[in-house]
């Protein structure tokens, strides 16, 4: 099973150095751990739904998409397919090196691999 | 400045680049460049530019600023979409572009919008029309 205080922890250790926040959610856009600051304007729940369907968009025309990155005014945001089931996001300051930002994202996505495999698993 | 010039010079610059398009923000095609093989795929273009147009009113709702750039890695391309002005610059490339040059990109499209948008301006004038030019919509000082 998946620990949510775990993977609270987990989710929690990307936030360093200009990433201030984590979202772990499915492809339909259900959250099922955010960690970072507190969005004021959007709650994390409506920020990862209108992900996912960012996601779904740049799916539609080719399906083999890996990893996308957008880059907005006030920040970045990185996002990955977990698992074939879920994504990943990560978002950074706007002046946080894009580098750094997609290497977090990497290995947050190679660790969060299995134990959501294995999850996925048990739902089916 | 000849803009699809500036545009193939630009695309050549970078190795893995097979086309750059422009688009306004309705999805209307202004400017094509790329490799021979890549001219005649209307198809890709059109559900390019429909799948980021889908995308953008989402962006907007995450209230994290206006959009600049979309990175999207597949695993047999790569597109990098810059919102520059009115403009949409969609750049298309190989799996082996680099990712960081695609993405700073966008410091050199910036000279080719601005050229664009001083040929053209928008119609709709929103960021060109001085402020002391009553609206149309306002009515006239004399009416009661």
């Amino acid at each position: 099973m998946l620990k949510q205080k775990a993977l609270i922890d987990v989710l929690g250790q990307v936030n360093t150095s200009g990433v201030d926040g984590s979202w772990l959610f499915n492809k339909d856009g259900l959250l099922l751990a955010y960690v970072g600051s507190e969005q004021k304007e959007v709650a994390s729940n409506v920020s990862a739904a209108l992900l996912a369907s960012v996601w779904t968009a740049l799916e539609r025309r080719a399906c083999d998409l890996r990893e996308s990155i957008l880059v907005l005014e006030d920040s970045t945001i990185a996002f990955t397919l977990v698992a074939r089931t879920m994504l990943l996001a990560v978002k950074a300051h706007k002046n946080a090196d894009l580098g750094m930002v997609r290497a977090k994202l990497h290995s947050l996505s190679t660790y969060l691999e299995q134990p959501i495999l294995s999850i996925s698993h048990d739902l089916i | 400045m000849n803009v699809q010039q500036s545009l193939e010079e630009l695309m050549l610059a970078y190795e893995g680049i097979c086309a750059i398009f422009i688009t306004d923000h309705d999805g209307g095609l202004i400017l094509n460049v790329g490799l021979p093989a890549t001219l005649d795929n209307s198809k890709f273009r059109q559900q390019l530019i429909l799948s980021h147009l889908t995308t953008i009113p989402q962006i907007h709702k995450l209230k994290m600023g206006g959009h600049k750039t979309t990175f999207a890695m597949y695993e047999s391309q790569q597109i990098a979409i810059h919102s520059l002005c009115k403009y949409y610059f969609i750049v298309h490339a190989g799996p082996n572009a680099n990712a960081g040059s695609m993405l700073a990109m966008r410091e050199k499209l910036v000279a080719i919008a601005n050229q664009m948008m001083s040929v053209c301006p928008p119609i709709d004038g929103d960021a060109m029309m001085p402020t002391s030019i009553a609206s149309a919509a306002a009515p006239p000082d004399f009416f009661d």
